[in-house]
């Protein structure tokens, strides 16, 4: 059993101020916060779209080409694609949204994660 | 950073800040070695599916250098950053990510306390009260009554009771078909109602009965030795009773100083951090995440994105805005899958859904489009588990 505390070096100052402001405040303006990057976007994927070893129904993205994944992605939004989960989810997000989740995972495209 | 929970929030959130920060110096902690899921617990109940096809180990946690320490926690320090476990032993955090899940509040429902869960199993938190209840139902003589109290909003996974309803209607429409199944609800509205509804007729006639509060069906008391359930109206003596009693953040919660009034934790929406204590962050059924429900996936996709806050955090970076998303299948019976979305954005203090985003199956469709909805949500638990406690 651990006995000993595992804590790190202690908090600055600088950063325990504007937390404090933000807990008195109770909450946390829209613009205070950074624009989401690409790995933060695609990470709601995981979910439900996992590795191929999963053998699953549910598509492994990364099988698929950008130009792919944005076509069927951009069907799913316009409503031209039947589907079940995935025109309800897709109406959720922006053109922009899409474009930049079909390269993330594209398998032609190098910066896909695993996470 | 110490993670008080092994959960679909708390395993999925110490995985992610691993994954993200290798660095890190991540403990979970989870009293039991082994994890008993919720979703799809309702087969083990109405169909041959084992308990075992629900539980998983916290080993690959351990393999990706988790420190995973088997033991309660039972109180918080939050001005000197300490947790306490059962045994006294005191761990000190950097941050600390709590996700307890719920507790069963036991002073809501007058008669229905820890005892009564032996007789009247609530079957809420997944394992040896799922069996107990599938026990009850195998030993219940042909043409009994069986009842399912549920109880008024919040509660942890919204159409839970309606699905349970629906596959112990499958497993009397098997084998016990002179039996009833009689739901009392403490509300009038409930999640994919008009779906269920549709698919009960369809499947189970009269032989499933759902009473909504205005029908006087909200159940105001219990008594386990006698085996009665009593209403604003009437009292029933069934052969076999699931009590989903009201609940609370779970006890850890509490004991930190976590939860408002609602016995929920309030957080700031856009990393989870408590809106009460400094250094803490309550993620999943515990926390107070207004649109998005209390649900397994919006748990995993909550512990993502609060790790990524976190690590974040450390670089001195502010939290980002991000889109999460909620799925969530229900087995009406077991071919017959029906399923609710929602797409969820942060505003400037809570979760909001898209619009014009989400919703849930159509009324209209036919028997294959249910049955590849009842695939996909097996296929659903198998994604979501092998990512929270696979290899």
């Amino acid at each position: 059993m651990v006995t000993r505390s595992i804590r790190q070096e202690p908090l600055s100052v600088r950063r325990l101020a504007p937390a404090v402001i933000l807990v008195l405040s109770g909450g946390l303006s829209i613009a205070a916060l950074a624009a989401p990057d690409d790995k933060a976007i695609a990470s709601a994927c995981y979910g439900c779209h996992g590795a191929a070893a999963d053998n699953t129904s549910l598509p492994t993205l990364q099988n698929f080409t950008s130009a792919e994944l944005l076509r069927t992605l951009r069907e799913y939004r316009s409503g031209a694609r039947q589907g079940t989960l995935m025109p309800r989810i897709a109406k959720g997000y922006a053109p922009e949204e899409l474009e930049r989740l079909a390269q993330h995972f594209g398998r032609d495209h190098a910066q896909r994660t695993a996470d | 950073m110490v993670i008080v929970g092994g959960g679909f929030a708390g395993a999925s959130c110490a995985r992610s800040l691993l994954a993200l920060q290798s660095n890190l110096d991540v403990t979970l902690i989870e009293p039991q070695r082994t994890y008993s899921a919720c979703p799809l617990s309702n087969l083990v109940i109405g169909t041959p599916r084992p308990l075992a096809n629900q539980q998983f180990s916290y080993r690959a946690l351990e393999r990706a250098g988790i420190k995973v320490i088997a033991a309660k926690a039972t109180d918080i320090d939050p001005a000197a950053q300490i947790v306490r476990l059962a045994d006294g032993v005191a761990i000190g955090y950097n941050r600390l990510v709590v996700a307890p899940g719920i507790d069963m509040r036991w002073d809501a429902l007058p008669g229905y306390d820890a005892a009564a869960t032996q007789r009247m199993p609530h079957a809420w938190k997944a394992g040896v009260q799922t069996t107990l209840l599938r026990d009850q139902l195998n030993a219940m003589p042909d043409g009994g009554l069986v009842a399912i109290t549920v109880p008024d909003n919040p509660y942890r996974c919204p159409p839970g009771p309606y699905e349970r309803a629906s596959l112990i209607a499958h497993y009397l429409k098997t084998h016990k078909p002179r039996s009833k199944l009689l739901i009392l609800d403490a509300k009038d509205r409930f999640s994919k109602q008009p779906l269920f509804q549709q698919a009960w007729a369809q499947l189970y006639g009269d032989l499933l009965k759902w009473q909504g509060a205005a029908d006087g069906a909200r159940v105001t008391a219990v008594n386990a030795n006698a085996g009665t359930v009593t209403t604003d109206f009437e009292e029933f003596r069934p052969a076999v009773t699931n009590v989903i009693p009201p609940q609370q953040a779970g006890s850890i919660a509490h004991r930190g100083g976590l939860t408002d009034a609602s016995g929920w934790c309030p957080v700031r929406a856009a990393d989870f951090q408590s809106l009460q204590q400094p250094y803490i962050h309550v993620i999943g059924d515990a926390a107070i995440a207004n649109a998005m429900p209390k649900s397994a996936f919006a748990a995993n996709a909550q512990a993502r994105l609060c790790a990524t806050q976190i690590v974040r955090s450390l670089q001195d970076l502010e939290p980002l805005s991000t889109t999460l998303i909620n799925s969530c299948y229900s087995l009406v019976a077991p071919d017959y899958g029906i399923s609710v979305a929602g797409v969820y954005r942060p505003s400037a203090d809570r979760w909001q859904p898209v619009d014009g985003a989400g919703g849930a199956s159509p009324l209209k469709a036919n028997r294959e489009t249910r049955a590849q909805e009842a695939r996909y949500g097996q296929d659903w638990f198998t994604v979501l588990t092998r990512q929270v406690w696979g290899p």
